[in-house]
């Protein structure tokens, strides 16, 4: 069935009952070409793109709970490319523009809105390493903006530029950048990914991956076992442990981050706002909650909950950047589990097991990444090896000394 | 600068009188005048700091989270193997323990580091509640305990000096001015006084330091 | 809140503590470890045993037997200590 707005019309006076379920609730077959575990936004992404882009349509994703519970229904969903090393911002921007069109290729509103995206700084250094970072982009044609003072006030009058520690120096801006529709994504993808004949599985959780000399053959779940030559993860958090069934192992620890949301208000932020001297980022919903978070709780946790300790600082933090907010009450706090690595890069590509591909490592800034993730990971998993995209990538580059460190600070220098 | 000048830091950020809530029984918020100094015993230094300490009239060293009072001087455990020494005006102390102690302990004057507030009063076990998170109540701490915790955000020792209850509450000289705006807040919904009839600090440092608020 | 039992100063709150990760990383003799030395973590789902350090309290750094995914604390050592997981 095709969304449009015609559809709309005619089901209003329907009275909404010709509604079909966006996606089939199937059962798994005993075997697939390939199969992808973990039904968030990266693993639907990877689906549909294989059938799309290659052709691929024997494919089942299999997710442990329902699709989009994991960090895709948990995130802040903030989307731009606003990196500093070329692999990174290259891979972004690639998937900002999968952003740009998503809506159309999808058929599916994913709220996908190009408010901007200000990061702000408190001092001359950060100001050189935004402008860094801004140049950087440019040469690359991605947009981006170095703000001063006054313009930052005309941006969002609700920032306090005369903060005692931390005033406000100016702000790189990206106005491409901005946020989408976390649960409409997966959803989007789920949709258009069954449309074109991928089985969306869910309450199947992957208990055990088999090999047969340095081949993955089969799955064993809790729905059976089923066989695939190729396979893909797209588990996030739970990276580590799917690895782990294979017998392999990656440089991850897993987190929980934290996001909260207040009370609903009328337009008070109409842009992404980061803080450059605590960990504090904030915009507003449609439905006019602010929705905000920080840094990770800091020690390794599978809970998707965190603690107190970080809710203060994340509000301190808020307050000290946008004093208004401390008349606003917090509505829900939750947590997602993050796959970290030591560089803070995320990995996409081939694993020391043949016909096995991960896409995972996304730290706390995978969302933005879903379709180019997904588009990358299809192409991996239908060639048998990276597009230059994803080239950089790789599982083996801390052994090859290749790292991917946006801020130059070392090895799990999100720890420190 | 002798321990019995006002701490610079301060200029101005604690004034005599009463604040706060008016009614009911306020805490007393004032500042110690005493030396400081800190001891850390090198490896295998315990003995010959204990020596020094002993020699100096000082206490027997004591176990963690607690402070023992000498006949000269008190001794507040901070850390594994580490102490400070509190005496009242005696200028040059640290010298003195550093040239007894020798390359057995790392002796660090702290006269000018650190400041000591005095918290006392009914309700002075509600005010540091406000800002720290270990436990007060009299079944878990008391007089002669010392907790080396976060006051808020920042690093402080607390001693509890007496069972009014009394408390010192040491922190870097170069917070103390925040901490005092701190102590002063978390006070006011109980009402506070500085200074005068009830007085709390800095009159009663010195000589009196040895007496038996310290156990 | 994770409350951690020092074993100098009594129980504390997490606030109190940095974190620093898997206690079960030794510096290699050779160059050849090195990889795994500076990248490679456990990372369970389960008993982890990790470092915390006492940076607000006592400065003391602790060896810490932790859950991931229940958070509980089972045991709290100083560094030459060797906990074990339970067995259950
Ligand atoms: C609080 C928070 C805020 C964030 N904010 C942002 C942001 O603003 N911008 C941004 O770009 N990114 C953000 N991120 C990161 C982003 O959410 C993730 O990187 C991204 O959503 C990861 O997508 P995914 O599809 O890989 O993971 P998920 O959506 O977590 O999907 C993985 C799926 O795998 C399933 N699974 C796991 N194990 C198994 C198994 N054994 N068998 C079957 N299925 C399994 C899980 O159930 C889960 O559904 C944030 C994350 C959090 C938690
Ligand atoms: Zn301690």
């Amino acid at each position: 069935m095709r969304y449009s707005g015609l559809r709309l019309l005619t089901q209003a006076f329907a009275g909404n009952t010709g509604w079909k379920p966006a996606w089939r609730d199937t059962a798994p077959k005993s075997s697939y070409d390939v199969v992808i575990v973990g039904g968030g936004g990266h693993g639907l992404a990877t689906a549909y793109y294989l059938a799309r882009e290659h052709g691929i349509t024997n494919v089942a994703v299999l997710e442990r709970g329902r699709i989009g519970l994991g960090n895709t229904g948990r995130n802040t969903t903030i989307i731009r490319s606003n990196y500093l090393l070329p692999e990174n911002h290259n891979f972004y921007e690639w998937s900002l523009k999968l952003w740009e069109g998503l809506e159309q290729d999808l058929n599916y509103n994913a709220m996908v809105s190009q408010r901007g995206v200000l990061n702000l700084f408190h001092s001359d250094a950060a100001r050189h390493a935004a402008a860094r970072r801004g140049n950087a982009m440019r040469l690359d044609g991605i947009d981006a903006e170095l703000l001063d003072r006054a313009q930052v006030a005309e941006f969002c009058p609700l920032i306090d530029l005369d903060n005692a520690r931390f005033p406000v120096m100016g702000g790189l801006l990206q106005r491409r950048g901005g946020t989408a529709r976390h649960d409409a994504v997966a959803w989007g993808f789920a949709r258009a990914a069954d449309r074109r004949g991928v089985d969306i599985i869910q309450e199947c959780e992957v208990q055990g991956i088999e090999t047969e000399g340095g081949r993955v053959t089969a799955l064993r779940t809790s729905r059976g076992r089923i066989r695939a030559g190729r396979v893909g993860l797209a588990v996030a958090g739970s990276t580590s442990l799917l690895a782990g069934m294979a017998g392999f192992e990656v440089p991850i620890e897993s987190h929980v981050l934290q996001a909260f949301v207040s009370e609903a208000v009328k337009p008070l932020v109409h842009a992404v706002i980061t803080f450059g001297a605590g960990h504090f980022y904030i915009s507003q919903s449609d439905k006019g909650g602010l929705v905000f978070g920080g840094g990770l709780d800091g020690w390794n946790s599978y809970a998707q909950r965190g603690n107190l300790p970080a809710v203060e600082h994340v509000f301190a933090a808020g307050v000290a950047m946008m004093p208004a907010l401390s008349r606003l009450r917090a509505l829900r706090s939750w947590g997602g589990m993050m796959d970290m690595t030591p560089d803070g890069s995320p990995i996409i590509g081939l694993t020391p097991i043949q016909g096995l591909t991960m896409t995972g490592g996304w730290c706390y800034g995978g969302f933005k990444a879903t379709p180019g993730s997904g588009w990358c990971h299809a192409w991996t998993i239908a060639k048998g090896e990276p597009h230059p995209l994803n080239a950089a990538f790789t599982l083996d580059r801390f052994r090859q000394g290749r790292l991917l460190d946006e801020r130059g600070a070392g090895p799990f220098a999100w720890a420190q | 600068m002798s321990a019995t000048e006002p701490h610079p830091w301060l200029a101005g950020a604690l004034v005599p009188g009463r604040f706060g809530a008016a009614a009911g029984e306020p805490v007393r918020l004032g500042t110690r005048a005493c030396e400081l100094v800190q001891v850390l015993a090198r490896r295998d230094g315990d003995a010959a700091l204990q020596a020094a300490i002993r020699a100096a009239g000082g206490p027997d060293l004591p176990p963690p989270g607690h402070a023992a009072q000498g006949e000269r001087m008190a001794a507040l455990w901070t850390q594994p193997r580490g102490w400070l020494i509190q005496a009242g005006p005696d200028a040059g102390l640290a010298r003195r323990l550093a040239d007894a102690c020798g390359p057995a302990a790392a002796v660090v004057e702290q006269t000018h580091g650190r400041c000591v507030f005095t918290l006392e009063g009914a309700h002075a076990r509600a005010v540091l509640a406000r800002l720290c998170r270990v436990d007060l109540h009299p079944r878990a701490f008391g007089p002669g305990r010392v907790a080396v915790t976060p006051l808020s955000e920042i690093a402080a020792v607390i001693h509890q000096t007496g069972a009014a209850p009394g408390f010192d509450i040491i922190v870097a000289s170069s917070y103390a001015r925040a901490v005092a705006g701190m102590l002063a807040a978390a006070a006011a919904p109980i009402g506070y006084q500085v200074g005068g009839d009830q007085m709390g600090g800095d009159q009663m440092g010195g000589d009196q330091m040895g007496g038996d608020r310290v156990d | 809140m994770i409350q951690i039992a020092c074993p100098y100063c009594g129980p504390r709150d997490e606030a109190e503590f940095a974190y620093r990760g898997d206690a079960t990383v030794h510096r290699p003799a050779e160059e050849a470890g090195f990889h795994d030395y500076v990248y490679a973590r456990a990372n369970p789902r389960g008993w982890h045993l990790e470092w915390w350090h006492h940076t607000g309290g006592c400065r003391a750094v602790l060896k810490v037997l932790r859950h991931t995914a229940t958070h509980e604390v089972r045991a709290v050592g100083l560094p030459a200590d060797r906990p074990e997981p339970p067995s259950a």
